[in-house]
Parts: C-alpha cells; sequence; structure tokens
C-alpha cells in the first residue's frame, strides 16, 4: 500500500496509510471480499496519487496531503453497504426487506444505556419507599440512595446524549432518572407524614 | 449502468470515472459509491483492470468493458428505456 508514494515525507505517508487502513477496515465490516476491499482501497490511493502529483510543488505539504483527505468520503462511507443496494438488482412488485445497516450510523449513542440505567434506579428508588413497612428507616435510606443514582446516571446520559444526538426516548428516560430524585423526596416525606400518622 | 456507459467507448481510470459521471452527468457520486461498484463489476467480469504509469507519475487503474460487461449494459439500456417510457406515459396522461 506504501510503496508506490515513495517522494512524500514518511509522516505524510503515514497519513495516507492511515486513511487506507481505516477504509479497509470500515470495509472489513461488510460483506465485502478480500479483492474487492484491495481494489477498493488500491483505486483510492491511486485518487490519492493522482490529486498529490496535481499539486503545483515540488514537495507537498501536510495542509496539502490533509486538504486532499479531507476532500474524499469518510472511511465509514465505504461501510454503508450503499452500493450493496444500488447494485444489485431487486425483483419486481416485492417488498425487498433490507438488512439492517451495519454502519456506524446504526451504533445506540452513547448514553443510551445510562438512560436505561437511570430510570430502572428511579423505579426502584420508589419501590423502595414502599419497603419501610418492611425495613423502616432502612427503607428510606435504600430508597434515597437509588434515587440520588438515578439522577446522577440521567444528567450523565443527557449531557452524552445531547453531543451524540441521541434519540429522544433516550432523553425522556434521562429526564424520568433526574425527576425520581425529588420526587422520591416528596414521596417519602408523605410516607414519613403517614407513619407519624 | 451509469458507470459501464461511461465505459462503453473508451477505458478509463478511477478518478476520471467518477469526474466525468460528475460532469457529463451532473451525478453526486463520490468515491465510495464508484470504486466499490467498480471492484464488484470487475470481479462479476464485467470490467478488465489495466495497471499503468500516469504521464504525471502515479500508477493508474484502467478499466474498460469485456464483452459480458458490454452485453449487461446493453440489457440495462433496454430496462431503462422501458421504464422511462412507461413513466413519461404515466406522467403524460396525468398532466391532461
Amino acid at each position: 500500500m506504501t510503496e508506490l508514494l515513495t517522494e512524500l515525507a514518511p509522516s505524510l505517508q503515514k497519513l495516507i496509510d492511515a486513511r487506507l487502513d481505516n477504509i479497509d477496515r470500515a470495509l472489513l465490516s461488510t460483506d465485502t471480499s478480500r479483492y474487492e476491499r484491495r481494489q477498493i482501497v488500491s483505486a483510492v490511493e491511486d485518487q490519492i496519487q493522482e490529486l498529490v502529483s496535481r499539486i503545483d510543488k515540488d514537495e507537498p505539504s501536510r495542509e496539502d496531503i490533509l486538504r486532499i483527505l479531507a476532500s474524499l468520503d469518510p472511511p465509514e462511507a465505504f461501510g454503508s453497504g450503499s452500493m450493496q443496494q444500488a447494485y444489485e438488482p431487486r425483483p419486481h412488485r416485492t417488498v425487498t426487506k433490507l438488512e439492517p445497516s451495519r454502519s456506524s450510523n446504526s451504533i445506540e449513542p452513547k448514553g443510551s444505556i445510562l438512560a436505561i440505567v437511570s430510570v430502572t434506579l428511579g423505579a426502584l428508588s420508589f419501590v423502595a419507599i414502599l419497603s419501610v413497612f418492611v425495613l423502616a428507616f432502612f427503607g428510606f435510606a435504600l430508597s434515597g440512595l437509588l434515587s440520588m443514582a438515578a439522577m446522577i446516571c440521567g444528567i450523565v446520559a443527557l449531557c452524552q446524549l445531547m453531543f451524540t444526538g441521541g434519540k429522544g426516548s433516550a432523553k425522556a428516560m434521562s429526564i424520568i432518572g433526574i425527576a425520581s430524585f425529588p420526587v422520591g423526596i416528596i414521596l417519602m416525606y408523605l410516607m414519613l407524614l403517614i407513619l407519624e400518622g | 449502468m451509469c458507470v459501464l456507459a461511461v465505459l462503453q467507448d473508451q477505458e478509463g481510470y478511477g478518478y476520471e470515472i467518477l469526474e466525468r459521471l460528475r460532469s457529463e452527468a451532473d451525478l453526486e457520486l463520490t468515491e465510495s459509491t464508484i470504486y466499490p461498484l467498480l471492484a464488484r463489476l470487475s470481479k462479476d467480469g464485467m470490467l478488465l483492470i489495466r495497471v499503468a504509469k500516469s504521464p504525471n507519475g502515479p500508477q493508474r487503474r484502467y478499466y474498460r468493458l469485456t464483452a459480458e460487461g458490454q452485453r449487461r449494459l446493453a440489457q440495462m439500456i433496454q430496462h431503462w428505456n422501458s421504464i422511462n417510457e412507461s413513466v413519461t406515459k404515466l406522467l403524460k396522461g396525468r398532466s391532461k
């Protein structure tokens, strides 16, 4: 992959190699055969060489290489499987069930799992309030700890989802988790009143 | 079909094919679509690859249609024409 651009400085060559390796990795995550992967990566390498040869300088700079790499599709675009859908003929009058995409877009956004943990802890904290009839004040402590953990998880999840552009349902779960702390405090106060009464 | 059509009369290298699709057909296609297609077409025996050095220095991977590729292109053009005709008829009928 590297022998053809020997005139480039090693640091610049490294940048290009890293991009080509990332494309290869993206293709590995699809059903692309070894032959096709080799062809695709070589074609991209040829294009990079072509663009480098069009630069009106004896020695291309790091900025030139970065500009060329930025003008190309990101490596993930090669792993989206869009070619498969575009190339393969589909039968007429039948509904083609597409396999779920294995691209990075389909990966659950960071924070979604934490949002589920948050809402679960919030629900458990409400259940724990009822345990005061069995565990007395230990039930309050348990509920308080659970609702506090739910709130912390909810805040962290919400922050992560803001950055990663998570789904609305995950954000809603985080908010429910956060709200479980003040709601839990109110419920504990009411429970105390009932127990005193 | 567009890729095969670009190579119908003359061979071309990857980046050139991409540029021709953009300039001649106004198709906003990128390398992540075209290069996997070229690889698949060559694997399926519709394209032949020839590697040669360009006048500028870097090597180029030239693609050209095989007999199978020519046949496939003719089929695709026929299919495209029939679809185009049907859709045009439908749209004309609606506009009346």
